[in-house]
């Protein structure tokens, strides 16, 4: 019993980074734009945050602070992609190398300091609950409000005049843009919301997950978000399944660490996450039939008006 | 009839001297238009004349310029179409602009819905219903998109302009996509909308349409208004053809009765799916014999174009049996089989049929290279020379001969250029498919002509949804129908061409529920 409350509080730990940046992700493709800068929008992000926060002794501040930096390389992205019409993978790329190479180096004189950070909501009342009470002890406030953005995106986009707009422009920009949808805002907004979502989930890796900053501490959780995002196929419902999905084979690797008792080798469940992204890519492609309905017609092509 | 020509009515439109160029392409020369309250006012004119120009001017996707556009008098200028449709002016265009992949309700509210935030979807739909029933626009509006007619797309952008309090509605070639009774319903439609106050613009290379639908006709031809006329002022539709193209002309081409041989092309129980496992066609049998010219017709979607792609030995995959020549030959066995004697024409001719960037010379050597290489040796000179040959016999006009781009020739002389490509190698069975879609009358006529000459020493098949290249042309016309042949009929028997239409629209008929073979 100890071992499935141990492995299921570290999955629900380890998966919210992977959950804000594929909703950021899924919004944006929603939009019709293809960020595959997530990676070193995440690292800008969990510097930032950090940073942020140790210096104005505020994590709010620290969550502002990743927001706006990660933000600003969406806008970056958004700038090329929407008004220049440049190709999305490439300008994705472009960022991720961007983004990683900044942080790196901007984060040198960090190695190591200590700042604040979100700790885990125990040692209250909540450790009494039953059942759940040893689970949300090992929590903290900003991985559990994190579960909060999946109903809010999916009222969003199934409920609101504003979802509609993103679902239009990512399907058939031009049909959207005779309608009088404003395409181009659109994308731009979707874009930059993926942005601050892919900061948030960054400095949840430096505020709550591991505390303090680290070069490339994402370690790829980037690319995870992107191919959840396939995974889900475009629905935010199922990108949680997919985050905690990843989140699981994370903690089992804790566990076996903990145990002793290696059932899977340490070396196999590191590379489980990707192998499971592989997998998911083939198997989507393969039973792509029944799920296609909320597959964005227009992602990654750029649109203008004039064709 | 209330004609303008007597009543006093202010024009509700008025177009004073617009012109338009595109580079060195003059669309549009100092258009001079009134427009009255309540008309319908057809636009005709040949491909390229500049209709389409003029209208998506007036609907603010482009900008005139020159000239002066006036609504109620007052002059305006659109940057957009949402502007001109903010002051009542919407069109509907060729391509639907509508997103496939949501719902009737949901598209009817892109666009304007920004009022609160929460979607109020019952709230539209009853809107929509009350709508669908003052103008008779019968629409379910929970279907998707994609499982909608084209005729009931189309009454769903109509919705679209109505909800938007258009006053002025403009279509762009309204009945290209339609089935026949489709179109009558669409008429029906249209006079609705006239009665209720609407003024009504279309574009249209129909005559037929003009005579039948039109309060006023404007004709214009190579980016000019030429006229101006009632359907009372028009006394044939022979003058109405010399206003729009400028010479006398008579689309018949001459064609004497098959004189057909043996069969050359059979197929039997062939039948394909799609990826997503819908049935393009299925339960097909056909026959075709040399010497004579078999369309394919039906409304665009119905399987036919799958279909023909399947007997040129393209894409899709299918099951069922061909027999060429007198050999049968299994699906995957047919389409690895090299067809020498067997061309496909296939409809797309620009991004298909040629290469835009590349020169004539290599787009004919695309096909013909077995004649012109000996192993890796390319003879280019010779190449040169056979596409030379080609485009003087032909009469294709390209601007620096072989040696043009592909994408510098117009439509219809890339359309010659394919067909004299393939024609060329005297082949046994041709499979066209809309040769003459998007050409102009000039043009169309020369295809036609060449195809029916084929008729001499090979099999043609054609595949078309213009019922009148399919009257002009075909000795049987197969129509197909939801990836059908409902019937195969003769174009020799009136009785039986009269229900080619019927059939197009999928209307079930038991009398010839079995093909009759001519």
């Amino acid at each position: 019993m100890d071992d499935l409350i141990f492995i299921v509080a570290i999955t629900l730990k380890s998966s919210p980074a992977v959950l804000l940046a594929s909703l950021g992700e899924l919004i944006s493709e929603r939009g019709g734009i293809l960020n595959l800068g997530v990676e070193g929008m995440m690292l800008v992000g969990a510097l930032a945050g950090f940073v942020t926060a140790r210096q104005s002794a505020s994590l709010a501040l620290g969550l502002c602070g990743a927001m706006a930096a990660a933000g600003l390389l969406a806008l970056l992205h958004a700038f090329l992609c929407v008004h220049l019409r440049a190709d999305q993978v490439i300008s994705g790329l472009a960022v991720t190398i961007l983004g990683t190479g900044l942080s790196s180096f901007l984060g040198r004189p960090f190695i190591g300091q200590t700042g604040l950070h979100f700790s885990s909501i125990g040692g209250t009342w909540i450790d009494g609950l039953p059942l759940i009470g040893p689970l949300l002890a090992q929590q903290n406030l900003f991985g559990l409000l994190c579960l909060a953005a999946v109903p809010a995106l999916m009222y969003l986009l199934g409920r609101t005049w504003l979802g509609l707009y993103i679902r239009a422009a990512g399907q058939d920009p031009a049909a959207a843009d005779a309608a009088g949808v404003p395409v181009a805002a659109i994308r731009y907004g979707c874009t930059l919301f993926g942005g601050c979502m892919a900061g948030l989930a960054g400095a949840y890796l430096s505020l709550a997950y591991t505390p303090g900053w680290k070069e490339g501490m994402t370690g790829g959780q980037g690319w995870i978000a992107i191919a959840m995002v396939i995974f889900a196929t475009w629905h935010p419902l199922r990108a949680l399944l997919g985050a905690l999905l990843f989140g699981l084979l994370n903690a089992l690797q804790f566990y076996f660490q903990a145990t002793g008792i290696e059932l899977i080798p340490a070396y196999i469940l590191h590379m489980l996450p990707y192998l499971l992204t592989v997998g998911v890519l083939v198997l989507v492609t393969v039973l792509e039939k029944p799920v296609l309905g909320s597959v964005p017609g227009a992602l990654g092509k750029p649109f203008s008006r004039e064709e | 009839m209330s004609l303008p020509s007597s009543a006093p009515a202010a024009p509700i439109l008025e177009l004073d001297g617009i012109s338009k160029r595109f580079g060195p392409v003059v669309a549009n020369r100092r258009i001079q238009l009134k427009v009255y309250p309540g008309e319908i006012h057809a636009v005709l004119g040949e491909n390229g004349a500049g209709k389409s120009t003029l209208m998506s001017i007036l609907a603010g996707r482009y900008r005139p310029d020159t000239g002066r556009i006036l609504l109620d008098g007052q002059p305006v200028s659109f940057a957009s179409p949402a502007q001109a449709l903010a002051r009542g002016i919407g069109m509907v265009y060729q391509r639907f602009m509508l997103v496939d992949a949501l719902s009737v309700v949901e598209n009817l509210l892109l666009g304007h819905a920004r009022g609160r935030f929460r979607l109020d979807i019952d709230a539209a739909c009853r809107k929509i219903a009350s709508f669908s029933q003052a103008y008779g626009l019968a629409v379910d509006p929970r279907k998707t998109v994609r499982q909608l007619s084209m005729g009931e797309r189309q009454r769903v952008e109509i919705l679209k302009l109505l909800l938007r309090q258009a006053r002025i509605l403009i279509f762009d070639e309204p009945t290209a996509v339609l089935a026949p009774p489709e179109v009558e319903s669409f008429f029906r439609v249209l006079r609705r909308l006239s009665r209720k106050g609407h003024t009504i613009l279309f574009i249209t290379h129909k005559l037929e349409e003009v005579l039948q639908m039109a309060q006023r006709i404007s004709i214009m031809r190579q980016g000019a208004l030429v006229a101006t006329l009632t359907p009372r002022q028009v006394s044939s539709r022979r003058e109405l053809a010399r206003l729009m193209v400028g010479r006398e002309i008579v689309l018949n081409v001459h064609k004497q009765p098959s004189n057909a041989g043996e069969v050359i092309l059979a197929a039997e129980g062939l039948r394909a799916r799609d990826d997503t496992g819908q049935v393009l066609f299925e339960d097909i049998r056909l026959h075709l014999k040399k010497g004579e010219i078999l369309a394919l017709t039906g409304v665009a979607g119905n399987g036919q174009s799958p279909l023909a792609a399947a007997l040129a030995g393209m894409p899709p995959a299918f099951e069922g049996r061909i027999t060429y020549r007198g050999r049968p030959f299994e699906n995957s066995r047919w389409q690895r089989r090299p067809k020498p004697n067997m061309v496909y024409i296939p409809e797309d001719r620009h991004t298909t049929a040629s290469v835009g960037p590349l020169s004539l010379t290599d787009n004919f050597l695309l096909t013909r290279l077995k004649n012109f290489r000996r192993q890796a040796h390319l003879a280019r000179g010779r190449a040169r020379l056979a596409t030379g040959d080609i485009l003087t016999r032909y009469g294709i006009n390209a601007p620096a001969g072989p040696q043009s781009l592909a994408r510098q020739l117009s439509g219809g002389n890339l359309q010659k250029f394919i067909l004299a490509r393939e024609l060329d190698r005297r082949p046994d069975v041709i499979i066209a498919e809309s040769p003459t879609s998007g050409l102009d009358v000039r043009a169309t006529e020369e295809i036609w002509r060449l195809l029916l000459q084929q008729r001499e020493q090979a099999g043609v098949l054609l595949v078309s949804g213009d019922l009148r290249e399919v009257l002009a042309l075909a000795d049987r016309v197969a129509v197909m129908f939801r990836g059908r042949i409902l019937a195969t009929l003769s174009t020799a028997r009136a009785e039986q061409v009269a229900r080619i239409g019927l059939l197009m629209a999928g209307v079930p008929e038991k009398a010839n529920r079995h093909a009759i073979e001519a």
